[in-house]
């Protein structure tokens, strides 16, 4: 076993190569992956990006749009465009933003809202939810707005909230006498929103909610395929990422451990065509495993494939050509 | 009438401490097949390499048609046969040769004639189909030969081409190199088997310590080391007697009695026909007789070991 081992560190001490693969390309990857999740500490990339659609035009509703624009987690827009310039959203576009990817989640604060929020505060009777237009395959964003919407609707209106309770107390308790009302009158100011100098509103009730539906817009009946095709592209990304630059590493070992590199290189090729000609190979390999790990998905996972064939050739190119590029430094 | 077709001139290069060409200079001649030897490290495959454009020299210069070889392309006159079985082992003869046939610039007919040719020429034709993998050694080398040749050069390198091969391979391999020389083209190869240089080759170069140290037909290099003397070893039925030593001379020259066995005797004779009969009757008067006699002409081995020495290299 010690002779094993001798072995094994004098051929890797003296094996320059094998020794950058084995302790290069650790600090390599985790370079990569530090400027990639270190990014997200920038605040304006870490907040969720949604559009909200208010189709219901009462102040309800526009205290809550006003609410999630203004919540520091959020980077919410409610026009066709992010400076705000263009027409207002509507469903089917904040809908098609999300089936686009280009947002993971869209808000509908659907007409009538506000007059059953009003009228039944907390419970919510039986007036229209608020929707949450989203791609399930997400588990974290639309879980991070839903409640954000929760905070926002309690901070937002815990007055008009608070109305809406009591209409419902009196409706099935009985009526107030006209000293409850003017106690409840002259508390109802405390839960308004702060005005424009910052005063903090009075704290709200916990445990409370308003109703919301969330709806899968890309509408897949296989909840579990639809969460792989969400982790799909990145690891399709990680694999190539690792596959392709060994692969690269080991391109012109192996023409040199079997002689043929010299007399390659004696030919009309030169270095570069052999470069570019390894490159386009590591490439066109990393194209057919993405493929086939993604036929492997489509049939196995039911990963929705076939409807986003687009997606997938540009992801599919892009991912091949970046990690075989290695080529070119190993 | 021959015409030079590569000129190496005081060709000189360093590998950080280590000098591995000290001013090397040689001609090829058009259809010569020029044999290059040299000690281990002597500077045979930089040399090779260097004529082939894969190694830059510090000083001196290597032209080929009268054109300087730059060190960072291989003419596409030139034709390599590397010392390694450079071919692919999971592709067959024929692919091989369609392979580096295509990265000369071979395309169409006049790739399917050149493999055709090479695959003859190399008695390789009827394995064309096989993979690598399975072929032997002395097949392996020759179509590693194949592969360098194939695209019609007229000047061509060989590191060691038939080291490794049994003694059938080796002379079908000589045979392709004498085949391609009558056809024109030069070939310069290194080698350490001095009897096929001697046998095979028209010229013989020796190097050593990245010099030249000797160049020409293997009576010129005779003629300017060992001479043109005969050894001669004679088997006695019993051992020379210590008091007949001084009387076995042959013009003046001392005869040697083998150290392990005093029944040999050996004798450096310049005219055999002339020098032998006396030395036969000296030793029948010493009251012996002889068993047996070699008559051995100077041999390359014995250039070679009397300028490059019996001290081992590397």
């Amino acid at each position: 076993m010690r002779t094993l081992l001798r072995i094994g560190f004098i051929n890797l001490r003296r094996d320059r190569v094998v020794l950058a693969m084995v302790f290069v390309l650790p600090i390599v990857f985790f370079s990569i992956f530090a400027v990639v999740f270190g990014g997200q500490q920038d605040p304006a990339t870490s907040r969720i990006r949604i559009a909200v659609v208010d189709e219901d035009r009462s102040e309800v509703s526009a205290r809550i749009v006003a609410g999630l624009q203004n919540e520091k987690g959020l980077r919410a827009r409610t026009t066709a465009d992010e400076a705000g310039k263009q027409p207002p959203l509507d469903r089917a576009a904040a809908e098609r933003l999300v089936r686009d990817g280009d947002l993971p989640v869209a808000v509908v604060v659907p007409r009538g809202f506000g007059g059953s929020f009003a009228e039944n505060g907390f419970a919510g009777g039986t007036g229209p939810p608020i929707q949450l237009l989203s791609d399930v395959s997400d588990r974290i964003a639309p879980q991070v707005v839903l409640g954000l919407i929760q905070k926002v609707a309690m901070t937002a209106a815990p007055d008009l909230l608070m109305q809406g309770g009591m209409r419902q107390f009196e409706k099935y308790g009985g009526g107030l006498t006209p000293q409850q009302k003017a106690a409840v009158a002259e508390w109802m100011p405390r839960l308004r929103p702060p005005d424009k100098t910052g005063q903090a509103s009075s704290p709200t009730a916990a445990g409370l909610a308003v109703a919301v539906d969330v709806v899968d817009v890309m509408r897949t009946d296989n909840r579990r395929g639809s969460l792989i095709s969400f982790y799909a592209a990145g690891i399709g990304v990680m694999f190539l990422l690792f596959s392709a630059v060994g692969g690269a590493g080991g391109v012109l070992l192996d023409e040199a451990e079997s002689g043929t590199l010299d007399r390659l290189l004696s030919t009309n090729l030169g270095m570069t065509g052999l470069l570019v000609g390894k490159w386009i190979l590591l490439a066109l390999i990393a194209c057919a495993q993405l493929t086939v790990m993604f036929l492997w998905g489509r049939f196995v996972f039911g990963l929705p494939l076939f409807s986003h064939l687009p997606g997938f050739a540009v992801m599919t190119v892009a991912t091949a050509w970046c990690p075989t590029s290695t080529t070119w430094w190993v | 009438m021959s015409s030079r077709v590569l000129s190496v001139d005081n060709a000189r290069k360093r590998f950080g401490q280590a000098v591995a060409l000290d001013g090397a200079s040689l001609e090829l001649q058009q259809g010569e097949l020029l044999a290059l030897l040299g000690p281990n490290g002597a500077g045979k495959t930089t040399l090779i390499r260097a004529i082939a454009g894969r190694v830059r020299l510090d000083g001196g210069e290597i032209t080929l048609f009268d054109r300087a070889v730059d060190g960072r392309h291989t003419p596409p006159e030139l034709g390599i046969v590397p010392q390694d079985v450079a071919l692919y082992p999971l592709l067959t003869a024929r692919e091989n040769l369609e392979v580096f046939g295509s990265l000369h610039g071979l395309a169409g007919p006049a790739l399917s004639k050149q493999v055709a040719w090479a695959l003859e020429l190399t008695a390789l034709a009827d394995r064309a189909r096989a993979p690598v993998k399975d072929f032997s050694g002395g097949m392996r080398r020759r179509l590693n030969i194949a592969c360098g040749i194939l695209h019609a050069p007229r000047v061509v390198l060989l590191d060691e081409p038939t080291v490794g091969v049994d003694p059938q391979s080796r002379d079908r391999i000589y045979d392709v190199l004498a085949d391609l020389a009558r056809s024109g083209v030069s070939l310069l190869l290194t080698t350490h088997h001095l009897e096929e240089a001697e046998a095979r080759c028209s010229r013989t170069v020796i190097i050593d310590h990245g010099r030249v140290i000797a160049a020409g037909t293997l009576s010129e290099l005779v003629e300017q080391t060992v001479g043109r003397y005969r050894l001669v070893t004679l088997r006695l039925d019993a051992s020379v007697p210590d008091d007949s030593a001084v009387a076995l001379r042959v013009n003046g020259e001392e005869i040697t009695v083998d150290a392990a066995d005093a029944r040999i005797v050996k004798a450096r004779m310049r005219d055999v026909a002339a020098d032998l009969p006396p030395l036969l009757e000296r030793i029948r008067l010493a009251g012996r007789s002889v068993e047996d006699v070699e008559v051995r002409g100077p041999s390359l081995q014995s250039v070679f070991i009397h300028l490059t020495g019996r001290e081992l290299r590397e």
